[in-house]
């Protein structure tokens, strides 16, 4: 097991690798001088000489690559030119409410997601199954920050049962952070629900048919325990993979639906950043983003790999 | 056999495959004889006309700031109300709709047809160059849309060009992996090796005889495609990435309804209701086609 778990980290290395060098080249991408792109448009000669040296623009592409890659390790992703703050303080400061969306969000896609799956799967052309069925085309269909809108003008605006924008950190006031928290978590999270409905169900009513479900049944074993011990076990495999593909998802909706609950985050700060032209902050942003979602498809892999003991195998 | 029958078989159709027998043909029919298929088609049908016919439809100009109010609500004079600077929401609507329809539609067909090109050069050469292009589109796969936008946006600056860039540009990978997949099924099939005995040059036999046996799959991924560019472009436009101001897009509505969700609902719903509209029919079509393609759910 651990030798696979070894293996998959290896694997994931030249993806990284590759995804570093796609965000390295980006600013190098830009039509015109990064130097003088970053120092702005009123920026003197001085200070585009300056920064020209600051990024190490006059050595060799390799040599400015390898650079940039130890300054990300030390923590150091340079300095937004719109803001002159830190990127890595910005980033510090919007991370956590994203993260509280996009786990807040998790968490209901599982919730709805998973027991609605069952329930259509055991019963296939039943009355949930038809549910089910229309549950996840209007939430696929539908997309997170338009489902966004809609519940904040019903609950928010019409009802006033929650707060229009904003965001409250989940440490200094739990309860009120729950409350700004509950709209757009449903918002993003509905849509993967479906993806995991959808899938908990095909699953689990094709392990429903197999012949030892049949032989739990024959030797009178209680419907539920059939399910839980024999059905579901088997069906869970492929759901916990596709759950963990999921997470790269899951995140791009919530930088989505922060911009539709005014909540500060990601989302707020890349669209900012790509509005001014803040290269080095939308880089970081992206660098981030990246990793994640290869950090997420690697835990898919991994999971793969600790409930199916022939995948580890091989 | 009779010689009528016999003579029924064997016409051809245009893409040069007994007519019965095609997959194109069987695929089509599939989609209209599914009930889910049909709604789909009425529904893009009733868009595409709304779209393109914007301007004869449309009795307001959709910039023109000649209602008689402000925020008004629906009425027969203006169907989906006025918005914060008197436009006619419903003329602002359908030039929103085609304007996104617009910029999915090239982009995804620039991007088809890049993607197909390489898919099938690649399929078609092999060896090195094969092994290099596809790891690329591996790569290029692994990341979620999105993200592969916002990085071309940072490039390219925010706005309609730079969103209809970086739809092509996630076009390609998915297309180039399909069309390689069809060429390596393809290639080594009688038909090919007899016109390659005839003395056919590769760039005939890819395209006038291979392309157009792989036209059915490549069909379906462009049904699917179009719904995610339309989302794409929506998103983007909604996080105010890509407007000009004041022309209308439907992300650019619903981002600015937000602002007047109290005095305004309708500013929200109705644009909204017309997005959820084209994206369900899409997801509709695309299902519909793949029930229709795939023999494994074919109905009989």
């Amino acid at each position: 097991m651990l030798a696979y778990v070894f293996a998959r980290f290896l694997q994931a290395i030249p993806v990284l690798v590759l995804a570093s060098i796609a965000v390295f080249l980006m600013l190098r991408l830009v039509p015109g001088d990064p130097a003088e792109l970053l120092a702005g448009q009123d920026a003197t000669d001085e200070e585009v000489v300056r920064i020209r040296q600051q990024l190490g623009l006059t050595d060799s592409l390799p040599e400015q690559y390898f650079g940039w890659l130890a300054d990300v390790f030390q923590g150091d992703l340079g300095v937004s030119f719109a803001r002159g703050l830190p990127v890595s303080r910005m980033l510090r400061t919007a991370i956590p409410p994203t993260v509280e969306l996009a786990v807040a969000a998790y968490l209901v896609a599982v919730v709805v997601g998973i027991p609605l799956g069952i329930l259509g799967g055991i019963r296939p052309r039943s009355g949930w199954d038809w549910t089910l069925s229309g549950f996840t085309l209007v939430a696929i269909g539908i997309p997170g920050f338009l489902l966004g809108i809609i519940m904040l003008w019903v609950f928010s605006v019409r009802l006033d049962w929650f707060p229009v924008f904003g965001a409250v950190s989940i440490v200094d006031d739990p309860v009120e952070s729950l409350r700004h928290l509950a709209l757009p978590a449903v918002a993003t999270g509905v849509g993967v629900a479906a993806v995991l409905a959808r899938y908990t169900r095909t699953t689990i009513a094709e392990v429903m048919g197999n012949d030892y479900v049949r032989t739990a049944r024959a030797k009178g074993l209680a419907e539920s325990r059939v399910v839980v011990r024999h059905a579901l076990r088997n069906s869970m495999i492929p759901v916990v993979t596709v759950m963990a593909l999921q997470v790269g998802g899951l995140l791009v909706g919530a930088v989505i639906v922060e911009q539709v609950f005014t909540r500060p985050g990601l989302g707020r700060l890349v669209v900012n950043a790509i509005q001014a032209r803040d290269y080095l902050v939308v880089q970081s942003t992206l660098i981030i983003l990246v990793t994640v979602f290869i950090g997420a498809n690697l835990a898919a892999d991994i999971a793969y790999g600790f409930l199916d003991p022939r995948v580890r195998g091989r | 056999m009779s010689a009528v029958t016999l003579d029924a078989e064997v016409q051809l159709s245009w893409w040069g495959r007994k007519t019965r027998e095609s997959l194109l043909f069987s695929t089509i029919n599939g989609i209209i004889r599914n009930p889910q298929g049909m709604v789909a088609i009425l529904g893009l049908v009733l868009l595409v006309v709304g779209a393109v016919g914007a301007p004869v439809i449309a009795q307001h100009d959709p910039i023109a700031q000649d209602s008689a109010g402000r925020f008004l609500s629906p009425s027969t004079e203006n169907w989906f109300g006025t918005d914060e600077l008197r436009r006619d929401l419903f003329s602002r609507t359908l030039f929103g709709l085609r304007a996104s329809l617009a910029v999915s539609l090239i982009s995804v067909a620039v991007g088809t047809s890049i993607g197909v090109t390489i898919g099938f050069l690649a399929g078609f050469i092999g060896g090195i160059l094969e092994a290099a292009a596809m790891r690329l589109v591996d790569a290029l796969l692994a990341f979620p849309g999105l993200i592969a936008a916002l990085a071309i946006l940072n490039i390219l600056g925010p706005g309609v060009r730079s969103i209809g860039i970086a739809i092509a540009f996630f076009t390609i990978p998915a297309f180039a992996r399909l069309a390689r997949a069809q060429m390596l099924a393809e290639k080594n099939k009688d038909y090919v090796l007899a016109s390659q005995a005839l003395g056919a040059r590769p760039v005939r036999i890819i395209f006038r005889h291979i392309a157009i046996n792989a036209f059915p799959p490549l069909l379906t991924q462009m049904a699917l495609l179009m719904a995610v560019a339309v989302l794409i472009t929506a998103a983007l436009s909604f996080l105010g990435l890509g407007d000009n101001p004041p022309a209308p897009s439907l992300g650019g509505l619903l981002n600015v309804s937000r602002q007047y969700l109290r005095e305004a609902w309708w500013y929200a719903v109705c644009p909204g209701a017309v997005f959820a509209l084209l994206l369900f029919c899409l997801n509709l079509l695309s299902d519909a086609i793949n029930e229709a393609s795939s023999p494994y759910q074919r109905r009989r």
